[in-house]
């Protein structure tokens, strides 16, 4: 869960771990789910950067508690609780890069929780900022909300600017 | 018969009778006396008819010479007539001319005097006029004068009325002129406010890099967290 911030970056872990135990189970070499295993598979299928990082971050015991016989068990079962995750929903102004996406779970896993997931979700009314639902709970940290922070000095500026009635 | 001797006997018995008788007889004898005379006249004529040719010469004569002196006469007659018909013509004409004169002098004193009535009418009427003229021009000085007063008086009194309308049609217009101001300041603020609000998201949304909208993400989360959004405040 290190680097895994979003639910799509958590069905894209659940996709890979299958492809990876799948190619470990079912493709008849000799392999294992092991640091080796996973040399081959990235060797073979020419995974970018981050899905190695990943498979390489998962620890051995978590790898060795995948059998053949229980792989689609276990993917189902990880599914379901990560349904269970609390999850924040960010709404930002402009679709994210993957290092910013990266930044901005880092930090929840560190100020927020480590088992947190982030939900992105893009509207360009927001500006600038963001707005988040945490338990439940709508908190605007858009443009607006620093417009209303600071709407008395906007409109003493606006006033002074303009002729008197 | 008897008729007539009866008639006679009437006559004769009348007493005037002798004396037509006797008037009848002294004419008679007069006629008588008038008829010898001519007669006697008569004879003698004839018995000198030897010496009447000479007679009758020198009297041929004598009345050729009377002729003569008659158409003498009578030429100078009719001289010293036509002499005096001119000398009448003369006259005439000179007492026509004088009498020319004399009339075109009265026509001309006619004329000069009618001129004159004329003058005197023309400057009575003249002086009649400018009277009447003045008395009119007085008489319309006067009606203009009150008139103008009316008028200057109406239209004081329409300025004021006008003026007092307007003073209060201008109040009424300049409160709900200014009840507008403000009601269209307020809507104005916020139409201002809005769009400040459009133009600084299309501003900030088209000028900050990804990295900028990074930055204020991570500071609006860690202001989140500030205010305990996340549990308990740091």
């Amino acid at each position: 869960m290190e680097h895994t911030y979003t639910r799509a970056d958590f069905a894209h872990d659940i996709s890979l771990m299958r492809e990876f135990f799948e190619f470990i189970f079912f493709t008849k070499r000799d392999a294992s789910a092991s640091k080796e295993g996973i040399d081959q598979f990235v060797a073979l299928n020419k995974k970018p950067l981050g899905d190695v990082v990943f498979l390489r971050s998962l620890p051995p015991s978590f790898l060795e508690s995948f059998t053949k016989e229980s792989l689609y068990e276990m993917l189902n079962q990880l599914t379901e609780e990560s349904k269970k995750l609390k999850t924040l929903s960010l709404t930002v102004p402009v679709a994210l890069s993957r290092a910013d996406v990266e930044a901005i779970g880092t930090w929840a896993h560190q100020e927020v929780s480590p088992d947190i997931l982030i939900d992105f979700d893009v509207d360009p009314s927001i500006a600038v900022g963001c707005r988040l639902v945490w338990n439940n709970m709508l908190r605007d940290f858009s443009f607006n909300h620093y417009l209303i922070k600071n709407q008395i000095a906007l409109y003493d500026r606006f006033t002074q600017s303009m002729p008197k009635p | 018969m008897n008729i007539i001797l009866s008639l006679w006997s009437d006559i004769l018995s009348d007493p005037l009778l002798p004396m037509l008788l006797l008037v009848l007889v002294i004419l008679m004898l007069l006629v008588l006396i008038a008829v010898v005379i001519q007669f006697g006249t008569r004879i003698r004529y004839l018995a000198t008819s030897s010496a009447s040719n000479s007679t009758v010469k020198a009297v041929q004569e004598k009345a050729d010479h009377i002729l003569v002196d008659a158409r003498e006469q009578g030429i100078a007659i009719r001289m010293h007539a036509q002499m005096e018909a001119g000398k009448i013509f003369t006259d005439r004409i000179e007492e026509d001319e004088k009498f020319r004169v004399v009339q075109a002098e009265h026509l001309e004193e006619i004329a000069q005097h009618t001129k004159d009535l004329l003058i005197k009418q023309v400057q009575f009427a003249e002086k009649a006029l400018q009277d009447e003229s003045e008395s009119i021009k007085k008489m319309f000085s006067g009606v203009s004068m009150q008139a103008q007063k009316e008028y200057q008086g109406l239209m004081e009194e329409i300025k004021k009325r006008m003026s007092d309308e307007l003073s209060k049609e201008i109040d009424l217009a300049r409160q709900a002129v200014t009840v507008y101001k403000q009601q269209r300041f307020v809507i104005l603020n916020k139409e201002i406010v809005g769009l400040v609000e459009d133009t600084a998201r299309i501003a900030l949304n088209k000028s900050l890099s990804l990295d900028d909208h990074r930055g204020i993400i991570l500071a609006a989360l860690a202001e989140a967290k500030r205010e305990g959004v996340f549990g308990t405040p740091s």
